[in-house]
């Protein structure tokens, strides 16, 4: 079994997070505490939790929808959640909705919505995970679109703003967001773990599942939901950050193995893993500068895809 | 006894005619039952309309007290289990993985569904597998392993989709022969074949009258005979337009099979 080495990998992520404040330029013993406690704890938070939501939603839509290339961005979640973030930064009316941030409720909704449409081509029944796939990325199409079209309306400061934000970044000063996004993360993270069995199942085929009595059509629904409610807020706090939820469910399955016991909860440990170090990456490798950690993940994701796509290519 | 599977009024949607019609049928656990027919007959859509994998169907079918139309999931997978024509090659899937999914239907605890995995696998003499990944096995081993999870979720029918369509001749004899062991061990199963002649194999001789062959065409039953049935070799020749005859050789039946003469 592959348990001594889940363990080791478990434990070197874990590592990677803890030792991750401590990285980077030398800290003045003046300034240590508040820059430890103020920018670079929360910071490493930040990357854990999105991290983590990111590798676990992409672990479960690729189990969901049979598709190595299945994530939060191909099915239109992440594009939906940028739109709904964008509408409410280019916009600008501020404010809260039940406690949170508008711009929190609006990535959730927009994510949401796009979610409802492979939701909606998924429930037919009849569609296959290439169908959801394709309608996910007509989503995309559309709402990237539109972001562009709200851009272009905007006046040049508040488009150089949406633009940076649409870069990705994790800078935050102090908890705040951190506090907000916990239990927005903490709940998608719990609904989709709690269909490890389900999942399981499906990883052998929807209809052979089906006929094993799983209710596919919920199981995808939940899935898709509990995936835009964290990937929602984890956009509309630190804007897109692409290629986490493809390329940590594939590290995992390289490392540890595919069973979906061991997939989807050791996705949140290296996903959380992954975003950190690419963050620390990105605050370090260009001294006195820093590189937005989504430009970095993608840097490194393309790659990352096509190797995927080789590996497909030459396994078929 | 197993209750019967009985399908009233069933009628599946389709282009230009009905893809299934089926007025009525019942099948009996004491019989094996063979569904036979040429390819886009509808014995595939009739399996898949009782394992409630078709939307566009009007009808009942019930096994005992339970409408499988509107069961649900769960209790629909207490009642019939799948073996379809291709078990998964499964990338990245574990043997034991793919079983587990075969135990869904229980509550039980997760060391208990493990134990009944180790123990089905080693009543199949599959324990070396336990550790395999799908897509590492053989075709055959990959049918055992679909048997064993058929045994695995208990359901009281199998509805075995042309089991040993893509295995050599010996994979092919031990298929049927599972399967024929199954049925005789008190296993209800409904079994779609393309070859007639590996029944002969799947029971032994004592009880070929026993298994029962429904012919399909056009998406309904026009044949519904025995296996011993001096008539079935005629109801063949009808659904798949060939001159079938039922012959012998060293004793055992053969039904061949050759293009009629007025065939073009």
């Amino acid at each position: 079994m592959s348990g001594p080495r889940v363990l080791v990998v478990m434990l070197g992520c874990v590592a990677v997070v803890l030792a991750a404040p401590w990285v980077g330029a030398p800290m003045d013993d003046g300034a240590r505490d508040f820059i430890l406690t103020q920018l670079r704890i929360p910071r490493v938070c930040m990357g854990a939790l999105v991290g983590a939501v990111l590798g676990v939603t992409g672990a479960a839509y690729q189990t969901i929808f049979h598709n190595p290339l299945a994530t939060p961005s191909t099915v239109g979640t992440s594009a939906g959640a940028t739109l709904g973030a964008l509408s409410i930064l280019v916009l600008s009316p501020g404010g809260e909705v039940v406690g949170l941030p508008l711009l929190v409720v609006a990535a959730f909704v927009g994510a949401t919505l796009a979610s409802l449409l492979a939701i909606g081509v998924a429930a037919s029944g009849r569609a296959s995970s290439e169908d959801i796939i394709l309608a996910g990325i007509a989503v995309t199409l559309a709402a990237s679109a539109l972001a562009l079209g709200l851009q272009f309306q905007a006046d040049i400061n508040t488009t150089f703003a949406a633009v940076r934000w649409s870069l990705g970044s994790l800078m935050v000063v102090g908890f705040d967001r951190v506090v907000v996004f916990v239990p927005l993360a903490v709940a998608s993270v719990t609904l989709l773990l709690a269909q490890t069995r389900a999942l399981g199942a499906l990883a052998s085929g929807a209809e052979r599942a089906q006929t094993q009595g799983v209710h596919v059509v919920r199981v995808r629904t939940i899935c898709l939901l509990g995936g835009a409610l964290g990937v929602g807020a984890a956009v509309a706090l630190c804007g897109p950050i692409a290629f986490v939820g493809l390329l940590v469910p594939h590290l995992v399955r390289r490392s540890v193995g595919g069973s979906q016991r061991v997939l989807l909860p050791s996705s949140v440990v290296v996903g959380a893993a992954l975003l950190v170090v690419c963050d620390v990456l990105a605050r370090t490798v260009w001294p006195g500068r820093e590189i937005p950690v989504g430009v970095l993940t993608a840097a490194l994701g393309a790659p990352a895809l096509l190797f995927v796509l080789f590996r497909r290519r030459t396994a078929a | 006894m197993t209750a019967p599977l009985i399908l009233k009024d069933i009628e599946l949607a389709g282009r230009e005619r009905p893809r299934l019609r089926v007025p009525e049928l019942r099948f009996e656990s004491s019989r094996m039952i063979a569904l036979v027919g040429p390819n886009g007959s509808g014995k595939t859509s009739l399996l898949r309309a009782i394992l409630g994998l078709e939307r566009a169907l009007s009808g009942t079918i019930r096994c005992g007290e339970q409408d499988l139309l509107t069961a649900t999931t769960r209790a629909r997978a207490e009642k019939v289990g799948w073996l379809p024509q291709h078990e998964p090659r499964g990338e990245g899937v574990s043997v034991f993985e793919f079983l587990r999914g075969a135990c869904f239907r229980f509550d039980a605890s997760r060391g208990e569904i493990d134990g009944r995995i180790l123990e089905g696998l080693r009543g199949r003499e599959l324990c070396h597998l336990v550790h395999a990944q799908l897509n590492q096995l053989s075709g055959g081993e990959r049918q055992r392993l679909g048997l064993t999870a058929l045994m695995l979720q208990g359901a009281s029918w199998w509805l075995c989709d042309e089991p040993a369509n893509h295995l050599d001749p010996k994979q092919q004899l031990l298929t049927y022969g599972a399967l024929g062991a199954a049925w005789r061990g008190g296993q209800a199963l409904v079994c779609v074949t393309h070859d007639v002649n590996l029944l002969w194999h799947a029971v032994p001789r004592d009880r070929w009258g026993e298994v029962r062959v429904v012919g399909m065409d056009r998406g309904e039953v026009v044949v519904d005979d025995s296996l011993l049935s001096s008539r079935l070799a005629e109801g063949l020749s009808e659904i798949y337009q060939l001159d079938v005859r039922l012959t012998s050789r060293e004793e055992t039946p053969v039904f061949t099979m050759n293009l009629a003469e007025e065939s073009p």
